[in-house]
């Protein structure tokens, strides 16, 4: 039996073929048709293991199709299509090739049923974004790909260094669950870690991001970070570290957004904190929060690309994404206005929109596990998403004070690409039984609109809301401002300058006194050596005692040498 | 307080509204088979949702900005 089209290869082909074509209307026909051909060849391939070979020893297993990495798949093509038709409104088609280079990159991580086939496109990943970062071509976008190179090739490391113990271990590379037990499995854990944004290893993310191109920013925001989240599910499901780092997660984020100015980086932020969600669902390990967590990055990517793409929009008319340059944009760009709306209650969870049929499954999972702790967290983070992205994004960009822009609605792909995706965002906010219950790795039996949950969400975020106006009434709102927030990379971009000019003090004037005492030894050996010419010259003893100078002093030497050693 | 535009006052009326609404709801629907102790209280929900909002924001404001807050050029 002939082995059937892998994914990845559509969208390593349609890089090379994009590339290829310079008019812009045959370019925006194969943005189209490529994702819904790979739609329908994925929709064609049952579940099953293809594409399997040895080689030197290793056996390979390049595409593994079980219903997870199906959905993350589906929702893959659907998103590259999505942004695809987005970029053609400006961008150049080299950008359109990464963008599918990196795409395809993504799927296969997702399709990998072995270590080592996963850590090569890994890798395509990393460098693909990397490259993607870079073609901005500023300053400020040069530095952000550096930063997100080196954490990534760190990151990286670890991987395959986990990789290649596991092996050492288990003798085989097929990519099954483990647990936190032992330096192989730590250092995969962590490999993810780094990817996924785990706190204090976030910082690549919120300073990358929003300093990549228009469209840039819009990819980046749905591969990385949920390949990571795939990855997690696919290895360490139930991993109960997760569950704590997930919370933090959830939590630290939203401080940060309610001081940043850059809108675009305030959905960074809020970016981090919804994997948060994601990661406490793995981390249950239960079958309800599996698939909260699937149905969480499904929605994610959905509504996190809506929101770039409506903050884009709004940066594509007028320059800028800062809060402090925009407002009262919502008379010009109607229909982005709506979109952004849209996104931002599907994030906040707002009943009837995709976040609320996805996130409710994670908040339902923590409390049927009477995790209380948990819960409150939960709830919290819900109150605080709605905060920043909910409200904050949409209200400085569209209404707020009049900034006295005045400019056009967002050119057409655009537009669509908006209107799809926030169509998305409310079908299955609506229907989540029909549309994305279906999909996911395990059968669901949920129903998130009963009269209780719909009004006690409606209640919390309302009151939230309810908060925010008081305190923007009141003028104790924090004015935004042109800032830079320091977060946690400043202990490796300026406090570890610092220390390395400190380590270099250090060792020069340590070398220093070793140069001194180096020459005191010397003129004490000479003296010493010289002792006994001076005692048969004043005293008339026989020659014989010169070699006791010597010893003398070359056993003052070998104590000296010896104490350093000690 | 700021002076508000007609459509801000409309819609800050309306979340009033709205609020006290669900209020009424929570006392209707809220209350039974729940998984904590806390849902179980009325205005739970409304108490938590406000109180989160507020601490949110001064604590960004008050503890957070004025330890991170940096030029525009800090790393430049």
């Amino acid at each position: 039996m002939s082995e059937p089209l892998h994914p990845v290869l559509i969208f390593y082909f349609s890089a090379l073929l994009i590339s290829l074509f310079s008019s812009r209307k045959i370019v925006q026909l194969l943005v189209i048709i490529i994702p819904l051909f790979g739609l329908l060849n994925l929709y064609s391939l049952p579940d099953g293991s293809y594409h399997q070979f040895t080689l030197h020893g290793f056996h390979f297993l390049a595409l593994n199709i079980d219903p997870l990495s199906r959905i993350f798949a589906y929702i893959f093509h659907i998103a590259v299509c999505i942004t695809l038709i987005y970029t053609t409104a400006f961008d150049d088609t080299s950008k359109l090739a990464f963008g599918f280079f990196y795409a395809g990159s993504a799927l296969g991580v997702v399709f990998a049923g072995d270590f080592l086939t996963f850590y090569i496109f890994w890798e395509l990943l990393t460098l693909s974004a990397v490259a993607i970062l870079l073609k901005r071509k500023t300053d400020r976008a040069a530095r952000a790909g550096i930063h997100y190179l080196l954490t990534h090739v760190v990151g990286g490391l670890a991987l395959l260094s986990g990789v290649i113990l596991h092996y050492l271990d288990y003798g085989s590379l097929q990519m099954i669950r483990l647990s936190l037990s032992g330096t192989a499995e730590w250092l995969i854990f962590m490999g993810l870690g780094v990817m996924c944004a785990f706190p204090l290893l976030h910082c690549w993310l919120t300073d990358s991001y929003p300093e990549a191109s228009i469209s840039g920013t819009v990819f980046l925001s749905i591969f990385t970070t949920k390949s990571a989240v795939y990855s997690l599910a696919r290895i360490f499901p139930g991993q109960s570290e997760l569950i704590w780092i997930g919370a933090v997660m959830t939590i630290f984020p939203i401080f940060y957004a309610v001081i940043e100015n850059d809108l675009r980086r305030v959905l960074s932020y809020s970016l981090i904190n919804q994997v948060g969600f994601m990661v406490i669902g793995i981390g249950l390990g239960t079958y309800l929060s599996i698939n909260g967590a699937v149905a969480h990055v499904f929605t994610h990517i959905l509504y996190k690309s809506l929101l770039f793409m409506s903050i884009g929009a709004v940066m594509f008319r007028t320059g800028t994404a800062r809060a402090t340059g925009l407002g009262g944009l919502a008379r010009s760009m109607p229909f982005t206005t709506a979109c952004c709306i849209i996104g931002a209650a599907s994030i906040s969870a707002v009943p009837f929109f995709s976040g609320f049929a996805s996130k409710s499954l994670v908040v339902s999972a923590a409390a049927d596990g009477h995790h209380l702790a948990l819960w409150l967290v939960l709830l919290f983070a819900s109150a605080g998403v709605f905060h920043h992205a909910g409200i904050k994004v949409p209200f400085f960009a569209f209404f707020s004070h009049d900034s006295g822009l005045r400019v056009k609605e967002a050119p057409l792909p655009m537009l669509a690409a908006m209107g799809i995706a926030a169509f998305l965002c409310v079908i299955i906010g609506v229907f989540p039984e029909y549309t994305l219950y279906p999909l996911l790795p395990y059968p669901v039996s949920y129903n998130p609109y009963t009269a209780a949950h719909i009004v006690s969400q409606f209640e919390l975020l309302s009151f939230a809301a309810l908060a925010f106006t008081l305190l923007l009434l009141s003028g104790i709102y924090p004015a935004e401002m042109r800032a830079t927030n320091l977060d946690f990379d400043w202990f490796y971009r300026k406090a570890a300058s610092w220390l390395i000019v400190a380590a270099g003090v250090i060792v020069a004037a340590t070398s220093k006194l070793l140069e001194l005492a180096g020459k005191m030894l010397v003129s004490v050996y000479h003296r010493l050596r010289t002792l006994p010419d001076y005692l048969v010259y004043t005293t008339g003893l026989k020659s014989t005692v010169r070699p006791i100078g010597e010893s003398l002093a070359l056993a003052l030497l070998f104590m000296t040498a010896l104490i350093f050693i000690m | 307080m700021k002076k508000l535009s007609k459509t801000a006052r409309t819609a800050v009326r309306l979340l009033f509204t709205g609020c006290l609404i669900l209020l009424g709801l929570d006392l209707a629907l809220l209350g039974h088979d729940t998984h904590f102790i806390y849902e179980s209280r009325h205005f739970f929900y409304a108490c938590f949702g406000f109180c989160s909002g507020l601490i949110i924001v001064l604590l960004a404001k008050h503890v957070l900005r004025p330890i991170v807050k940096r030029s525009e050029d800090y790393y430049e």
